[in-house]
């Protein structure tokens, strides 16, 4: 359980950070407005991506899917970063 | 050879074995906290018991100007002029100004050290150090950071850990979630029936716990979102996000010109004749100086979870900056909902005795948790006694130590002399200590139920020692409090008294029923044996 456990916390905080990063870029709002989403959904996209890591029979199992997602979301990322700079 | 088939994920399995091995790990932490902050709710009314017999305040007296108090203890302390000095207003249930300010040492060389005196807004003398009265401090400190340096991270990670816990309990019961809404079994097994609580009791509260969670979220580990923004965001510009989050503060250095305060203290009065607004406190920054600014914070009464705070500049009255229902920021407002429902401190008493019953409830589904996993650890033959008689004395004397020990606290903060030097070290001391011992005594136990019914009716024992000394020293201030409108002390001994009849009925009750933990693991292990 333990590198489950690891595995959960980790690609769920970078995950989430990541995810919350595109949606300030993206969404269309006042900047406090898209804090506060940032920060309520950050922490529900970290219990989402936790929930999935122990629901894979192994912290494998579940760091591949996490790889493939981050690699995809640090690409939206730094899109995002160049486009806008 | 690589499969053709995709492995398919025991996704309930995998999601009910993380649910009670995490349940299990954070179970004490989590219970501390839904404990404390139970407790936590009624943190005015415990000060009141505990300072007012001391310093009753006369209410028929009338208040010294506010401008002339200040005087008065800036003249009392060496207050460092760099710092901010913040004043909370007396309450109904807190009856004193509460100063906050940095005080210079006589060591120029070494840093200032913070204080929070508590000062009698009839006489103007300092009542006591805030920190001289412990109790509802410390529990209040235990809730959120177990009164220990980082400790609002590690309770933040517990945090994140019990919303998973809840996502996980909702995935397990989704099935069963409505279906079984309205089932109560009652003459089945007794496992059947601490499942019944832990998952009943999970669902009723899942709003509420829901709710307690994402709040306890944000206020303990948003440092990590806050970060990642500052990085990646801001450039490293800290105090950017900040003011983008609602969090205004001066940067201006303090001036070397000395200004006449009068105006301030206008400026106050002014504000607090406004519809609808209740004053909480005022925060100088740079008192004395030509400019200084001074910071009016108060509660609209009107709407929901709204502050209504106006920064003026003292010299000409110019407001700075100004948060209330039509001028605010969505970030800071969306946190000061949260905050409120987290505290409940939107609504009166009823609604924090609603809170307080949850919270038990809570505290008691944590305990059906760890008690589930013994149960299902002590009917399998290749479990190890150990690790068993480790999660019972975790769970019973932990959870149980804390019970005892909150009600040693009750105890130390109605005897111990108010001259005593470090009186609110030698409480956290006693608090430990009795935890301690109980966790240590129940390492040994050979009964549960009757451990538990043992530990509370020496809960019940000590409530009660605490009622009797409170009228033994204090009656005569205690009935003067009555008369002058200060109910917070007498309510605050109905409701040991009360927790008292409830630890007295469940200890009845558990000597009355037969089975125990232990003997039914013997009797298991015998009948596999």
């Amino acid at each position: 359980m333990w590198p489950k456990s690891v595995a959960a916390f980790l690609w769920g905080l970078v995950l989430a950070i990541s995810l919350m990063l595109i949606v300030f870029r993206i969404l269309p709002a006042a900047v406090d407005v898209k804090l506060f989403v940032g920060l309520m959904l950050g922490f529900c996209v970290w219990v989402g991506m936790m929930t999935f890591c122990y629901s894979r029979n192994s912290a494998k199992a579940a760091s591949v899917v996490c790889v493939k997602w981050l690699m995809a979301s640090s690409l939206i990322n730094a899109l995002l970063f160049f486009s806008q700079t | 050879m690589k499969s053709d088939y995709p492995v398919k994920h025991k996704v309930i399995k995998n999601l009910i074995e993380a649910h009670s091995w995490l349940g299990l790990i954070i179970s004490p932490l989590l219970f501390l906290v839904f404990w404390a902050g139970a407790v936590t709710l009624f943190h005015d009314e415990i000060t009141q018991w505990a300072v007012t017999p001391h310093h009753p305040i006369d209410p028929t007296q009338v208040d010294i100007p506010l401008a002339k108090l200040v005087e008065q203890k800036r003249a009392e302390y060496p207050m460092d002029q760099t710092g901010r000095f913040r004043i909370n207003m007396p309450t109904q249930l807190v009856p004193y100004y509460i100063f906050y300010f940095d005080k210079v040492r006589d060591d120029p060389q070494s840093a200032s050290q913070s204080m929070a005196i508590l000062v009698d807004p009839k006489s103007g003398e300092t009542v006591a150090d805030k920190d001289d009265f412990y109790l509802s401090q410390f529990i209040y400190r235990l809730h959120y950071n177990l009164d220990l340096p980082g400790g609002s991270y590690l309770i933040g990670v517990v945090t994140l850990i019990f919303l998973f816990a809840l996502v996980s309990g909702i995935f397990i019961h989704a099935r069963k979630l409505l279906k079984h809404f309205f089932l109560y079994r009652v003459d089945k097994q007794r496992r059947d029936k601490l499942l019944d609580l832990h998952t009943v009791v999970g669902v009723m509260t899942l709003p509420f716990t829901l709710m307690y969670a994402l709040s306890g979220l944000i206020l303990n580990l948003a440092i990590v979102f806050q970060l990642a923004f500052v990085v990646f965001i801001y450039q490293g510009d800290r105090q950017a996000l900040f003011n983008d989050a609602g969090f205004n503060r001066s940067s201006e250095p303090r001036s070397e010109m000395p200004l006449n305060m009068s105006n301030a203290f206008t400026l106050i009065e002014h504000t607090t004749q406004q519809a609808n607004f209740e004053l909480r406190n005022i925060i100088f920054h740079h008192y004395g100086a030509d400019n200084a600014l001074v910071q009016v914070r108060g509660t609209d009464t009107v709407n929901f979870a709204q502050r209504d705070e106006v920064t003026y500049r003292v010299q000409d009255g110019t407001v700075m900056d100004k948060v209330n229902a039509d001028n605010y920021n969505v970030f800071r407002q969306g946190r000061d909902v949260l905050v409120t429902l987290h505290f409940s401190n939107f609504a009166g008493l009823d609604i924090r005795i609603l809170y307080f019953i949850l919270a038990l409830a809570i505290s008691a589904m944590i305990v059906t948790g760890n008690m589930l996993w013994i149960n299902k650890r002590s009917a399998q033959r290749q479990s190890s006694a150990r690790s068993i008689a480790l999660v019972t004395a975790m769970t019973i004397g932990g959870c149980g130590g804390i019970i005892v020990a909150t009600a040693v606290g009750f105890l130390c903060e109605r005897l111990l002399p108010t001259a005593l030097i470090g009186r609110g070290e030698w409480l956290v001391g006693c608090f430990v200590t009795s935890l301690l011992a109980v966790m240590l005594y129940s390492l040994k136990v050979s009964d549960i139920k009757r451990h538990i019914s043992q530990l509370l009716l020496l809960t019940s024992g000590i409530l009660v020692i605490t009622v009797v000394a409170d009228w033994l020293l204090f009656s005569e201030q205690i009935l003067a409090l009555w008369q002058g409108g200060y109910h917070g002390v007498i309510g605050i001994q109905v409701g040991m008294i009360l927790i008292t009849v409830v630890c007295l009925w469940t200890a009845s009750q558990l000597r009355a029923s037969p089975c125990s933990l232990p003997t039914m693991a013997k009797n298991i292990t015998a009948a596999n044996g």
